[in-house]
């Protein structure tokens, strides 16, 4: 059932409709996803990537703001710059999560 | 649709009730502006709003139910429209703008704006913007009650 791919799909209705059994009338129908062994490294990596897109966008938004202040909205700089710290405390999140495993697995004795 | 989405979609709102609010205030502002260059008075503008919407167009009842559309993207500003309206006549002889002849010699073509609809208004946009606002506020709030999930 894989004709379409998941690009083409807005909003996160088909997320849910394939991978829960509960969605799809109890049928079982996983959603594989397209490559499972991507090393964690890489993924951090995208993931930090990810995040300092969006402090350079904010930055961007701020420089904006003062130098020509009639081209962009307030509201739009405040937005980037709560996307931009939220972003960095999701990745905070995840790397001490990462870290915490890590040790876990060197305590054992 | 990705994490954000609820911070770009509200932010559309923000942005789309920023211009209702600029339109109004020339509206107001030019509640007495009796000459224009297109001639006539001033004529009341009124902002088309109308959902993003960028998914796919074709539609067919062979697709399977998951590939209907989501959830929108937000809302779009399409068009600034003139409001068609009679102006509004205020006899006034003296005025240089007065007709000159006719059913309505001597009265001055005032624009069609409504100073109290534009108050009302500007009080339902700035309530828009507020609660929208509200919702980047509460996605932030949710965002990080989430992130505190198993601590």
């Amino acid at each position: 059932m894989e004709i379409y791919s998941k690009q083409q799909v807005i909003g996160d209705q088909i997320g849910l409709g394939t991978s829960q059994k509960m969605h799809i009338n109890g049928k079982d129908n996983p959603v594989k996803s397209d490559d499972p062994v991507k090393p964690f490294a890489e993924v951090l990596f995208n993931a930090v990537d990810q995040v300092n897109q969006l402090q350079i966008e904010s930055n961007n938004l701020e420089e904006q703001w003062i130098v020509a202040p009639d081209e962009v909205d307030i509201h739009q700089v405040m937005i980037a710059s709560e996307k931009a710290r939220l972003s960095v405390s999701f990745m905070k999140t995840i790397v001490e999560k990462a870290m915490k495993a890590y040790n876990d697995i060197m305590m054992i004795r | 649709m990705g994490t954000f989405s609820v911070l770009n979609i509200a932010g559309s709102g923000l942005t789309a009730q920023r211009l209702q609010i600029d339109v109004i205030s020339n509206n107001i502002a030019n509640a007495n502006s009796v000459r224009t260059t297109d001639g006539g008075p001033y004529q009341r503008q009124v902002v088309i709003m109308s959902p993003i919407d960028n998914s796919l167009t074709f539609k067919s009842h062979l697709l399977p139910d998951a590939l209907k559309k989501g959830i929108g993207q937000g809302v779009k500003v399409v068009e600034i429209k003139k409001d068609e309206k009679p102006p509004r006549m205020v006899y006034d002889p003296t005025h240089p703008d007065a007709v000159q002849s006719g059913k309505w010699k001597g009265y001055v073509m005032y624009p069609n704006v409504n100073i109290v609809e534009e108050m009302v208004n500007m009080i339902s946009a700035n309530r828009a913007y507020e609660a929208n606002v509200n919702l980047v506020n509460s996605a932030r709030q949710m965002f990080e009650k989430a992130l505190t999930l198993g601590r």
